[in-house]
């Protein structure tokens, strides 16, 4: 926990300010705080708090210091985007305390704010074929295995069992029947912004995945594994293929086509036979 | 908030939406971009909502309504060049019209002043009709005053048609027997003793020479006379042949004033019917060829028996088409009927041209 130089936050308002500075997400909207605010479980990072306060003042100010403190709680959420698999959208959700508190030492009394992380983040990963149904208001299609007060769990083909709050998925569904996926992305600040292309070109393929024409061979994008295996139906054993393909690294664009890829893997291979 | 990506952020989506969607381009994200800031304006929403209905209502899907629009609009920039040329065009119809008018009411005029000269010339008939009728009359009445005149002398020489006659067979017969009647009057008075008639015969033959003489006289004046009446009658005969010719003349003069009366009213209103699409044709003429077409989609032929509305379309063309424009069938026929209104084979190329 670091103890922040400058104004001492008075309310919440200010402490999401102080929150964000020490999480690095400025830029971040309100209605985001808000949103992840109710989803938190505040009462676990709470009895963790005063420890973590004591810690902090005692390792800075000495054992003898005591201190009265006001405490808030703001989740700050990280985005990500995960494309290995099954693509999905992950929001790892970190309480930050932000406390301000009145030191008293031997010697004198001061003023401080103290800012931080506290307690484990939680982590919400959301399948981008389980928000492709959320917006398209569909997520019959998936069959719930559990449900509780706050959690339901479904089973979304491909992907690992999917858990989600309850709150989340109904305050989601209504913030994205006013605004676009990305406009919500974009309240997250920089890292929504980030990811947002992503997400987007992601949904975009979903949605017109039905009504996609079927693209000639030759403008095909390629994955390693449609490399390797394209380097396996020309005679090239398992390994001999992969290691035409990591000698192809250098060379090779996601943007190439199959076609391209493989021209560039047999000019490398053939390349480092010649003497 | 802007949440337009740059074009290395359309890149990262278009290829993430590729995972899904192997055929999609940075067009078409763009696109959907595009869609997205449209969808802002509520007038975007109304235009889509009424291409909707226009599709749905009026089965024109949203493409045609477009091609149409584009192809109206070069219509619209097409014929607004034309306009000056159409307005000229008008004026000069106009002052055609006028002057055509001008020649009909010429017309109109002269005809009603050839009714006028008919009219006189029918009272002039009647008149010289009334006036010959009147000379026949009067000839009449001069025949019968000579008739009566030559009855008097008759009455006044004592003597009858019949014994004129007589005195004539009688004088040929003297004369055939080698005497004249002088010699037998003569004779007679010689030999009958009759002193009054003598006398009377003596006065007669002593005023008029002879009565014979007399008789010949008579007959002559009245040759003459009858040849007269007969050459003025003749000479009315001829003259009422001639005006019956002049008649005639006239009549055929006024039968073909009337139609040309016909033919100008025939010529206005063919002018006034065909007017307003004198700029189609001259429009189609400035058309290499023209293709009169029939799309030959089974479907509209099928429902053309139904409802002729729904028929196969008609098109024409300036250039050879490769399919219907209305529902893109591509084995088109040409439109034999209008081949075979304008006298022309379906075989050739048609240029349509319009007279002088």
């Amino acid at each position: 926990m670091e103890i922040l130089p400058g104004k001492n936050p008075a309310n919440w308002k200010e402490a999401t300010t102080q929150a964000l500075q020490a999480a690095g997400a400025e830029g971040m909207s309100a209605h985001i705080i808000d949103m992840f605010t109710s989803l938190s479980n505040i009462d676990k990072a709470s009895s963790e708090a005063e420890k973590i306060i004591g810690s902090t003042i005692r390792s800075r100010y000495g054992s003898k210091a005591t201190w009265r403190a006001e405490r808030w709680f703001v989740p700050i959420p990280q985005l990500s985007y995960d494309g290995k698999g099954m693509p999905q959208l992950v929001i790892e959700i970190t309480i930050y305390l932000v406390a301000t508190a009145a030191v008293r030492t031997p010697q004198d009394s001061r003023l401080i704010t103290l800012a931080g992380a506290a307690g484990k983040p939680e982590k919400l990963a959301i399948p981008m074929v389980f928000l492709h149904a959320l917006l398209e208001k569909d997520l019959g299609r998936f069959s719930i295995v559990a449900r509780d007060a706050v959690y339901t769990t479904w089973e979304v083909p491909g992907a690992k069992l999917v858990q989600l709050p309850n709150d989340f998925i109904i305050e989601l569904s209504e913030m994205l029947q006013y605004q676009s996926v990305v406009a919500w992305l974009g309240e997250f600040g920089a890292q929504g912004r980030c990811v947002a292309p992503l997400v987007a070109g992601n949904l975009l393929g979903l949605a017109f995945q039905d009504s996609s024409q079927p693209v000639p061979v030759s403008r095909q994008g390629f994955t390693t594994e449609e490399l390797v295996s394209a380097m396996e139906s020309m005679a090239f054993r398992h390994g001999e293929a992969e290691d035409m393909v990591r000698l192809a690294v250098p060379r090779l664009r996601a943007d190439m086509t199959l076609e391209e890829a493989i021209r560039t893997t047999l000019q490398m291979a053939k390349g480092e036979d010649q003497p | 908030m802007n949440h337009e990506f740059t074009v290395e952020e359309i890149k990262d989506a278009t290829r993430t939406a590729r995972v899904h969607c192997p055929g999609f381009s940075e067009d078409r994200f763009e696109s959907l971009m595009e869609l997205e800031k449209r969808m802002a304006d509520s007038g975007y929403l109304e235009a889509v909502l009424g291409l909707i209905r226009l599709e749905e209502e009026k089965n024109i899907s949203c493409t045609d309504a477009l091609d149409a629009c584009e192809e109206l609009t070069q219509q619209k920039t097409k014929l607004e060049h034309e306009v000056p040329e159409l307005q000229k065009r008008a004026e000069s119809l106009v002052a055609q019209i006028k002057q055509t008018v001008g020649e009909h009411e010429q017309v109109k005029r002269a005809i009603l002043k050839a009714g006028q000269e008919l009219a006189q010339i029918r009272g002039e008939y009647a008149a010289a009709e009334k006036k010959l009728e009147a000379f026949n009359k009067k000839i009449e009445k001069e025949k019968q005053r000579i008739g009566k005149e030559v009855e008097g002398c008759y009455r006044q020489a004592n003597i009858t048609k019949e014994e004129v006659v007589i005195a004539g067979k009688v004088k040929a017969e003297v004369e055939s027997y080698g005497f004249t009647l002088e010699l037998v009057l003569e004779l007679s008075r010689e030999f009958i003793g009759h002193k009054d008639a003598r006398q009377e015969l003596a006065k007669g033959l002593k005023e008029h020479g002879s009565l014979n003489k007399y008789l010949d006289n008579l007959a002559d004046w009245s040759n003459k006379e009858k040849e007269r009446v007969l050459a003025e009658i003749a000479g009315l005969e001829s003259q009422k042949k001639g005006l019956i010719g002049e008649s005639v003349h006239l009549k055929n003069a006024l039968s073909q004033l009337q139609a040309d009366i016909a033919s100008e009213e025939e010529l206005g209103r063919f002018y006034r019917r065909y007017v307003g699409l004198s700029g189609l044709m001259d429009q189609l003429t400035t058309w290499n060829q023209v293709f009169f077409m029939r799309c030959g989609n089974p479907i509209n032929a099928a429902a053309g028996v139904l409802d002729k509305k729904l028929g196969n379309p008609h098109f024409w063309t300036d250039k050879p088409p490769v399919m219907c424009p209305h529902c893109g069938y591509q084995q088109l026929f040409l439109d034999t009927d209008i081949y075979r209104y304008l006298n022309w084979s379906a075989d050739m190329p048609l240029k349509l041209a319009l007279g002088e």
